[in-house]
């Protein structure tokens, strides 16, 4: 809620049609609500407690453009959360001294001249110095990146002048001099490059790419600024770039053997023993920093340890790329003399292989991460994504005597893809839902839980609790019925038909588990709990214990037990309305939650969804996955060039013992597919292996804490990981088959 | 049957003012077991002449036939499996590709065509021109005169009747050359048909016949043992 037609709200949300709301019965939408409620201008939204507004603007918030938003005058919804726009400038001390009343400052003279390192507070130093570090090595994996698709570049261009440079040699210039030319190579592509990208950004900034990076981070620039110094730092870093990867070449073709350049021969290109040890020993380090780092949970020092292994990585390609040959002659013609090129142009193919292996060991690192992140959110659930919970806003918190009524059920049925349909009840105690959970036998249970001590425990019980076998799991936090979150498990009451799903029972303990549901027990998803045919209900802050008949089932996702209403009565407790739980057949859509929202009406219930937080996550992977496809398209064009540059000779000779005009298409193709293909390979093996040591790492440093975290499930995102190691390299194939012309060329040599 | 036949053949590069005349009416006819030489200064039309021999180019007008065959007649990829199966070239600078050994440019144009086992027939070949064991070298691993039998020896795998070479002997020393042409004899008198482009009158000798060429003219056939007189004609 806020008054658009205050001066001081300028610049918070901006009218794009219409106007502000001026009553409490108008509102203002952004465009997704629009789209999302169907209103449009001059319409009516009608609010889960009935009220009707007419809408009388279109909005935007210029720092979440995909928000939904609907914006009314302050007051048109009392009891909602409030904040103050003020125009009294708050420097540092005065937001201390709100901050210390427990208010939330944000201060445009705070943020315009922030307080010093040391005036900050404690808790956040070095926050920033950490950030640095991290952009400084982020920054220094895209100059190495650039440097080896540079320098694949540079040896091609190497590879065409190796006569001219034969020449220069062979009328008096030194190899200083070959090697001078050979940088100056470098120095010339980096300063062009330089310009060309000060200039196209300066085009793209001003014309192209601002709708679409505002578009992207779904927010409106503030503003646009050059500055002048950062341009020129990085115009420096391009031809610094450009030197770095001009550096081998030259060095290659400083040492070229003359008579063999100018005969037009190409000589024979080993790989140094020492450069493999070497790579061999940097892998092996950029290894152990990275456990090492990993275990104290340090990102630079994981960058760093990344950096290494790429490092090491590359230093290594030259030599798999020979192992590699050996066994081309398996392969048919095309892809053996595409093969065994690239093993004999290896100062232009390995930095090609090593750069789309770099790029996709990032990109395959990280979305091993994120999705194995995502599947231990989802291991929390108790149940399964796409289950619906329907709760009266009453009943939490209150015990509510009476039952949700059938109709909620039938509005679920309705509107979504319910699979069953089951109302859920708590146990009440005292007046009040009583979140109730069942405790080990004293002989099995942990002595340091919060059941036992009442309290956090102290650092060294958590020491003592990591020794104890009775601990291990005990406290691990999850998540119930789309609002409750319990470390310690969850009691629930329904009916016998409803423990096929909350239990996700095999076939044959269904029948067993229902008779002993009706048989007055209380089904227990954890045989440790049972005791002599008897387990603990714990309930109170106390965890005050009631014994009670029991029978074990199988262990699923989340510690629970369930008991009939029958049953909790006879034990001597009452019984609360908790929610309406179904399950699905997919996972419903937003469209559909709106739907049984507007059926249940009134604004009493709420209604969720589990829903993977996967957005955020998938967008982060098809970023990586766009990057590490533009450079291994890029990657396989230059090695495809190379080829061509080095291959026209051979292409005649192809064309004289009858190969087939499609020969030269299926010979571009091999080449692409090779330095594409070995590049994705290498890459996604050893970004699964850098993203297993990390996980594994992590999950180690979890054994030192208690309660333990749920440790990360290793989960390979395969349909993500195709897209580097088939997708592309298909695409960089067909790429370089169709820009290949088919016809063989003919020498002439009149 | 004749294996090669150049009929009233005419190749004209480049159009208008720039047009060159590199063949205008040559017809020429090469038989089993012969082998043609063909001289001539440069730019006379003789690697024009050997390249509308074996289907790489194409006469502006005039027949060539091959077995019978019009070259003409034949689409690309028919030529190019004309070129696998019957026509075999040398050329001067010994035109091996690099990343294939020996035995796999030897059977380049066997395992092109689909055929099996096409490393025991390269040996072979390799053998026949006095190259048991080197089956595995790269080009790079190997003299020029080696690499050239090993040319030739591709340029005979099969079931081939023709065999086109030019300046075979140009980047080899003379004894090596003599060798090399000593062996192109060999598989001539042994049933094939070759064309051999040179400059030398002393490698010319070893031909059967010889077709003077100059400015895209035969202006001379010679029979054996003629060649350095038709050199000094003017």
């Amino acid at each position: 809620m806020i008054d658009l037609n205050n001066p001081l709200t300028r610049g918070t949300v901006t009218v794009l049609e219409g106007r502000a709301a001026t009553s409490t019965a108008e509102v203002a939408l952004s465009r997704k609500a629009m789209d999302r409620t169907g209103a449009r201008l001059g319409g009516t939204i009608t609010t889960e407690d009935g009220r009707g507004f007419t809408v009388v603007g279109l909005v935007e918030e210029p720092g979440a453009l995909e928000s939904t938003t609907v914006v009314a005058l302050p007051g048109t919804f009392p009891n909602a959360d409030q904040t103050w726009l003020v125009t009294t400038p708050l420097d540092w001390a005065k937001v201390k001294e709100l901050n210390k009343l427990g208010i939330v400052a944000m201060s445009r003279a705070v943020l315009r001249d922030p307080p010093s390192a040391a005036d900050r507070y404690p808790q956040l130093e070095g926050t920033n110095e950490l950030r640095a570090e991290i952009l400084v090595l982020i920054a220094g994996l895209a100059v190495l990146e650039m440097a080896l698709l540079a320098g694949s570049a540079l040896a091609v261009g190497a590879r065409r002048r190796k006569r001219d440079l034969a020449l220069v040699a062979a009328v008096g210039g030194a190899p200083s001099h070959v090697r001078r030319i050979v940088l100056a190579d470098g120095v010339v592509l980096g300063a062009l490059s330089a310009l060309g990208r000060r200039s196209a950004r300066l085009t793209l900034a001003a014309v192209l790419s601002r709708p679409l990076i505002e578009s992207a981070i779904e927010e409106r620039y503030g503003a646009q600024r050059f500055y002048p110094t950062a341009l020129a730092a990085l115009a420096l870093l391009a031809v610094v770039t450009g030197l770095l990867a001009a550096l081998v070449p030259a060095w290659i073709s400083s040492r070229q053997d003359v008579v063999t350049a100018l005969a037009g021969r190409r000589g024979i290109t080993r790989s140094r023993r020492r450069w493999l040890v070497l790579g061999l020993t940097l892998v092996a380090t950029g290894v152990a920093i990275g456990a090492f780092t990993a275990i104290r949970m340090e990102i630079a020092g994981i960058l760093i340890a990344l950096i290494v292994t790429e490092v090491g990585l590359v230093l290594c390609t030259p030599a798999l790329l020979g192992l590699l040959a050996r066994a081309g002659r398996w392969l048919p013609v095309a892809l053996r003399i595409a093969l065994r090129d690239a093993s004999r142009n290896r100062t232009a193919a390995a930095p090609a292989i090593s750069a789309v292996m770099t790029a996709v060991i990032g990109a395959v690192a990280v979305s091993v991460m994120l999705t194995s992140q995502a599947e231990q959110e989802t291991r929390k659930l108790a149940g399964t994504m796409g289950d619906v919970t329907v709760h009266r806003l009453n009943d939490l918190g209150k015990a509510s005597p009476t039952s949700i009524p059938p109709s909620v059920a039938t509005a679920i049925r309705n509107t979504m893809p319910a699979a069953e349909v089951h109302e859920i009840k708590l146990l009440s105690c005292n007046g009040g839902s009583c979140f109730a959970h069942v405790r080990p036998p004293a002989d099995r249970e942990c002595p340091y839980s919060r059941d036992v001590i009442n309290r956090e425990p102290t650092k060294a019980e958590q020491q003592a609790a990591l020794q104890d076998r009775r601990c291990d799991g005990v406290g691990r936090s999850h998540s119930y019925f789309g609002t409750i979150s319990s470390p310690n498990g969850f009691l629930v009451v329904a009916t016998p038909d409803a423990a096929t799903t909350l239990f996700d029972l095999p076939h044959q303990d269904i029948a067993p588990t229902q008779a002993a549901l009706r048989e007055g027990k209380v089904v227990v998803n954890d045989p440790n709990k049972v005791s002599n045919g008897q387990l603990l209900i714990a309930t109170g802050a106390q965890a005050t214990t009631t014994p009670a008949p029991a029978h074990a089932v199988p262990p699923s996702s989340a510690p629970l037990a369930m008991m009939t209403e029958e049953t909790a009565r006879t034990l001597g407790f009452g019984v609360a309305a908790f929610t309406v739980f179904a399950t699905t057949t997919r996972m419903p859509t937003q469209a559909e939650q709106d739907a049984l929202t507007a059926a249940l009406g009134g604004g009493q219930y709420e209604v969720n969804v589990a829903r993977p937080t996967e957005s955020e996550v998938q967008r982060s992977l098809s970023i990586l996955s766009l990057v590490a496809g533009v450079i291994t398209l890029a990657a396989a064009a230059l090695a495809t060039g190379l080829a061509a540059a080095d291959g026209r000779r051979d292409l005649t000779t192809l064309a004289a013992v009858g190969a087939t005009p499609g020969l030269r298409k299926l010979l571009s193709l091999s080449q692409a597919g090779v330095i594409a293909g070995i590049g994705g390979l290498l890459g996604t093996a050893a970004g699964i292996g850098s993203a297993l040591a990390l996980l594994a790492a992590l999950n180690v440093g979890y054994a030192d804490r208690w309660p333990q975290p749920a440790l990360n499930p290793f989960t390979v995102p395969w349909q993500n990981i195709l897209i580097p190691l088939l997708v592309i390299p298909g695409v960089a194939m067909l790429g370089a088959a169709l820009f290949t012309r088919s016809r063989l060329p003919i020498e002439r040599r009149e | 049957m004749t294996v090669l036949e150049l009929r009233d053949v005419h190749r004209v590069h480049g159009s208008g003012e720039t047009a060159v005349n590199a063949l205008d009416g040559v017809s020429l006819m090469v038989e089993p077991g012969e082998l043609v030489a063909v001289m001539g200064p440069s730019g006379s039309g003789k690697s024009t002449l050997l390249n509308l021999a074996g289907g790489l180019d194409s006469p502006t007008s005039g027949q060539v036939l091959v077995d019978g065959t019009s070259l003409q007649s034949l689409s690309r990829k028919q030529l190019a499996a004309w070129r696998r199966k019957r026509i075999g070239y040398v050329f001067q600078d010994l035109n091996l590709i690099a990343s294939l050994t020996a035995a796999e440019n030897v059977a380049l144009p066997l395992d092109l065509d689909g055929v099996r086992k096409s490393r025991r027939q390269a040996e072979h070949a390799l053998s026949e021109v006095d190259l048991d064991g080197y089956a595995d070298r790269f080009p790079d691993e190997m003299s020029g005169g080696q690499q050239q039998r090993v040319a030739i020896a591709r340029a005979l795998i099969g079931e081939r009747r023709l065999v086109l070479a030019d300046e075979p002997t140009g980047a080899l020393d003379s004894r090596t050359g003599e060798t090399v042409l000593r062996l192109l004899r060999s598989k001539v008198d042994a049933g094939a048909a070759a064309v051999l482009v040179t400059h030398d009158a002393r490698h010319a000798a070893w031909a059967d016949r010889v077709v003077f060429l100059r400015d895209g003219v035969v202006v001379d056939v010679s029979q054996r043992d003629q060649p350095e007189e038709l050199l000094s004609t003017p």
